[in-house]
């Protein structure tokens, strides 16, 4: 490759960096001797994410029968791993929610990405995944890349977002031939720059053809088809015209009968209009 | 395609382009069944009369079976459904829906394209 991703991520300096209230709260959940009163401690401090992730752990992401009133209790129920990913997915949609994109409304670009995230818990509930909640925040991140390749390229992601609509060329492939590289790839840069788990730079680098990640091609196809369904449900508003290539191989490894699926987009269409309500007010 | 007069209009003919008041703002989407309340709806913003697909071209279109395959409710017009589905191939371009798993996912996507129409009353898609 001929451009240096880390490079390019670092030369944009500020702009992509994961606030400091993210890295705190990631550093603390991947400490073996972060404790959960520190959790609650650092995020009970800033009070509009905490209104924030109160909402979303009341939404109808959760179910839950109870109302969840503090952080401490959040954290109880959903656990650390899964606030963290929570808090750190709401701090990353506040910080680039101002980005200044003539092509892409960052509105829409967020909802598909919530959709996205929405789909794919949905999925891995129903393939009984361990953990289905981890696949909100990497369903959420799943596009991430194409938001430094807009700050970036601009005269370039217009011309990509043309060259799609006109030729019926995945955008992903029209970037490589542009740019030598593509969201997907600066995406799993970021990521790894972030300290987020491999998972999910895995997941984001390999959304469009899950089937080529070594280590992690089940959670790179529940994104890949929470994606899908974040396009179906009509939330396809993230600078791809068409909807991606659906990687039929990959199904097998959600192995959920096709029957399922009107159930499971009628659920995440349902979640959807509650979670957006939380981000979105 | 028949022009209809407001005293001859009857739910279930169909408007063949959008019923557009004088201000610009659209108050039926072309392809959506004429329902009772369409009718008070149009006299109140002044509309005298409006343009409907004929029987005959109401008729010819999509067939009981396809209908069935969509499963979409008894008051979606046939213009609707076939607006969707020639919306929603345009969208499957980069896939194949010949392949069974594809195939499900266009049908879903066309049931979803005709729910999130504004003037369609929500349903489940199934």
């Amino acid at each position: 490759m001929s451009l240096d991703l880390k490079k390019l991520i670092e030369e944009e300096g500020l702009l992509f960096t994961l606030p400091e209230l993210a890295m705190k709260i990631n550093s603390i959940v991947n400490d073996p001797e972060g404790t959960f009163e520190d959790l609650a401690e650092v995020i009970s401090r800033d009070v509009g994410l905490s209104i924030q992730l109160l909402k979303i752990v009341n939404s109808g992401l959760y179910n839950f029968q109870e109302p969840v009133g503090t952080i401490s209790h959040a954290i109880s129920i959903v656990g650390m791993v899964q606030l963290r990913d929570l808090a750190v997915g709401s701090i990353i949609i506040n910080t680039f929610k101002e980005l200044p994109s003539q092509t892409i409304s960052m509105k829409s670009f967020w909802e598909h990405s919530i959709a996205t995230g929405i789909a794919a818990q949905t999925l891995a509930i129903y393939k009984k995944e361990l953990n289905p909640e981890r696949f909100y925040m990497a369903g959420l991140l799943h596009e991430i890349g194409r938001l430094v390749l807009l700050v970036k390229f601009q005269a370039d992601i217009d011309k990509v977002i043309q060259q799609n609509y006109n030729d019926a060329t995945p955008a992903h492939i029209i970037e490589n031939n542009l740019l030598e590289v593509d969201h997907c790839l600066i995406g799993e840069a970021l990521l790894e720059s972030w300290n987020l788990p491999k998972y999910q730079q895995e997941v984001v680098r390999y959304h469009h053809n899950p089937m080529e990640s070594e280590k992690f091609s089940v959670e790179a196809s529940i994104v890949h088809f929470g994606d899908i369904i974040a396009h179906l449900l009509n939330h396809s508003k993230s600078g791809e015209h068409y909807i991606p290539q659906i990687a039929v191989d990959a199904w097998g490894n959600i192995g959920i009968p096709v029957e399922m699926l009107p159930t499971i987009l009628r659920v995440v269409a349902e979640r959807y209009e509650e979670v957006i309500a939380s981000y979105f007010a | 395609m028949p022009i209809i007069k407001l005293n001859k209009l009857r739910p279930g003919m169909i408007p063949s382009s959008n019923v557009v008041e004088l201000n610009g703002r659209t108050l039926i989407l072309s392809g959506v069944k004429i329902q009772e309340k369409h009718l008070s709806i149009l006299k109140k913003w002044g509309i005298t009369q409006i343009e409907v697909y004929g029987e005959d071209e109401k008729e010819s279109v999509v067939t009981e079976e396809e209908r069935d395959k969509y499963s979409i409710p008894e008051q979606i017009s046939d213009a609707l459904l076939i607006n969707a589905i020639e919306e929603c191939s345009h969208l499957f371009k980069l896939n194949d829906v010949n392949v069974p798993l594809t195939k499900e996912f266009f049908r879903l996507a066309v049931g979803y394209t005709i729910r999130n129409h504004p003037d369609v009353e929500p349903f489940d898609v199934t």
